[in-house]
């Protein structure tokens, strides 16, 4: 009896502690979980909201709807300002929603922007950013919010602030900035509602719109002719060929888990010098480099620092032959 | 009499120039206060030496008396679409923040490819409320040719950027090298969104950029 009591309290006390391990890991999960859970939530949530989309001095809303309906993916995301232009996605099908033909002839059709995101990438991140989960509750669109900071371990790449919902872990905002904490780029919903009373029909271009059915082309992959001779840490190319575009460019993806630079090279008739631009966060740089006798023009593109553009420009080169 | 020799040789001068392509706006004020009639005859007359030099057979090249005229109607027509210009620019820049060197630039800009700006501007015009702002920012040069009139080459440290929407920079060459980049941007914004988990940022991006074909 004496020994049947001892077992019980020695597997009390084991369940309690084992229960508490497990409500710490609940309250305060690591900045990279909440990350992974909110990639998730964006594909597997019912949701319905407005958000706001900010860089430099241009600011846009758009609304965004998504739902599993009858084992059956929909998504929308529409601009509200502009020329109000839709893309729907049904499963595997993605449509371009149009106010009327003249809009959609001056468009080019877009192509699925918000497909099944990929998994984090938690190595790389760690080795650009420290990250912290905030310990306060903040509130957007009406809900609490976790913060979790990804500060720059080098100058290379910019910080990120997400706000997730504390319920869901849902983004409902996220702010990039600078390394002195200017801000770049926003997103912020300013409503958003996680029971939409949502139906296909919702899902259907309304009369008298255009619509264009999108197919979505597989990328050419070619070989990649061109390296690198120095990436910042946990930056990698994304795809270990080049992807073949238009007018013999190819097309290259670096990536740290976070930030993503394009790198496009194409022959060129003409030499161009290094120049620069930006919009918000992006920066575009464009230069021309020569190979023997063919002149190439080299542009990239990214959330990254003009530095780390310029300095990626400068190490980019040819495979050598062997 | 001197004097009327030297203005003679200056008007052959001027001529010459322009029959070679290579008028200046000295050429053509030159020009433009002489007799039309007689500008032609000589227009004529080079033209019958380069026949001759050249073994070309004879072409009319309309040389009449309308030349000038021709000249005249032409400037007449620049300054026009220059006033018009005046006025779109005028309006579209008090959207944007005006600092300087837009103005500077756009008056570069104007004077080199009036035509041409004249058309973009109506296409601005439609594609206004998707107005797609690049703000050009440093620019170190490292190869040895520059574009021409290039604006984003011109401005430079980033402290000093020039806020300009890209559709304004409207050279036939330059509206080539915009497009490709908002092409670029494009693709780039679509293969982030689907490659990092950022969430809507990149998706947002890839619904703001107005491409226009």
């Amino acid at each position: 009896m004496k020994l049947s009591s001892l077992v019980q309290v020695v597997l009390l006390t084991l369940s309690v502690f084992v229960s508490a391990i497990g409500m710490a890991n609940t309250v305060t999960p690591d900045a990279l979980q909440l990350l992974r859970q909110m990639t998730q939530s964006l594909s597997t949530l019912s949701y319905e909201g407005v958000f706001i989309h900010s860089e430099s001095s241009h600011m846009n809303s758009m609304r965004v709807r998504h739902d599993l309906m009858g084992g059956v993916e929909y998504e929308s995301l529409v601009d509200l300002d502009g020329d109000k232009v839709e893309v729907l996605r049904i499963d595997n099908n993605v449509i371009c929603v149009y106010p009327n033909a003249s809009i959609a002839n001056t468009r080019s059709p877009l192509l699925p922007p918000f497909k099944r995101f990929k998994d984090l990438a938690s190595e790389r991140l760690e080795q650009g950013y420290d990250m912290e989960v905030d310990e306060g509750i903040s509130r957007i669109a009406g809900r609490d919010a976790i913060v979790i900071r990804l500060m720059p371990k080098d100058n290379y790449r910019y910080g990120h602030e997400f706000w997730l919902d504390e319920e869901n872990h849902f983004l409902l905002k996220h702010d990039m900035v600078t390394a002195q904490g200017e801000l770049l780029e926003r997103i912020q919903f300013t409503s958003v509602n996680f029971s939409p009373d949502l139906k296909p029909q919702d899902f259907v271009p309304k009369k008298g719109s255009y619509s264009q059915p999108l197919l979505e082309a597989q990328p050419r992959r070619i070989k990649n002719l061109w390296k690198f001779d120095w990436l910042p840490d946990g930056f990698v190319l994304v795809w270990p060929d080049a992807r073949a575009l238009n007018h013999g460019t190819s097309m290259l993806l670096l990536s740290d888990g976070m930030s993503t630079i394009s790198v496009f090279i194409e022959p060129s008739m003409k030499t161009k010098s290094l120049s620069i631009l930006n919009m918000g966060a992006t920066i575009a740089g464009e230069r021309s480099i020569r190979v023997g006798e063919q002149v190439y023009l080299l542009t990239m593109v990214g959330e990254v620092p003009k530095s780390t553009v310029e300095k990626l420009m400068s190490v980019f080169m040819p495979r050598s032959s062997s | 009499m001197t004097t009327q020799n030297d203005n003679a040789q200056e008007v052959l001068a001027s001529l010459s120039a322009m029959f070679d392509d290579e008028a200046t706006t000295q050429d053509i004020d030159c020009l433009l206060g002489r007799d039309s009639a007689s500008l032609s005859c000589q227009l004529e007359s080079f033209h019958l030496i380069q026949q001759t030099l050249h073994k070309e057979a004879a072409v009319d090249v309309g040389l009449g008396d309308s030349l000038v005229s021709r000249v005249r109607s032409q400037l007449d027509l620049e300054a026009q679409l220059d006033d018009q210009l005046g006025t779109v620019s005028a309006q579209r820049l008090s959207n944007v923040v005006q600092l300087p060197l837009v103005e500077q630039a756009l008056a570069e800009e104007t004077k080199a490819t009036r035509p041409a700006w004249y058309g973009m501007f109506a296409g601005v015009a439609v594609a206004a409320s998707v107005a797609f702002v690049i703000v050009l920012g440093g620019n170190v040069l490292q190869a040895p040719v520059m574009l021409e009139t290039n604006v984003a080459q011109q401005a430079s440290p980033e402290n000093n950027a020039v806020v300009t929407p890209l559709a304004d920079l409207s050279k036939d060459t330059l509206q080539a090298d915009n497009l490709r980049l908002q092409n670029y941007l494009r693709q780039h914004a679509e293969q982030s969104a689907m490659t990092v988990g950022q969430g809507m940022m990149p998706m947002a991006r890839v619904v703001s950029y107005p491409i226009k074909e």
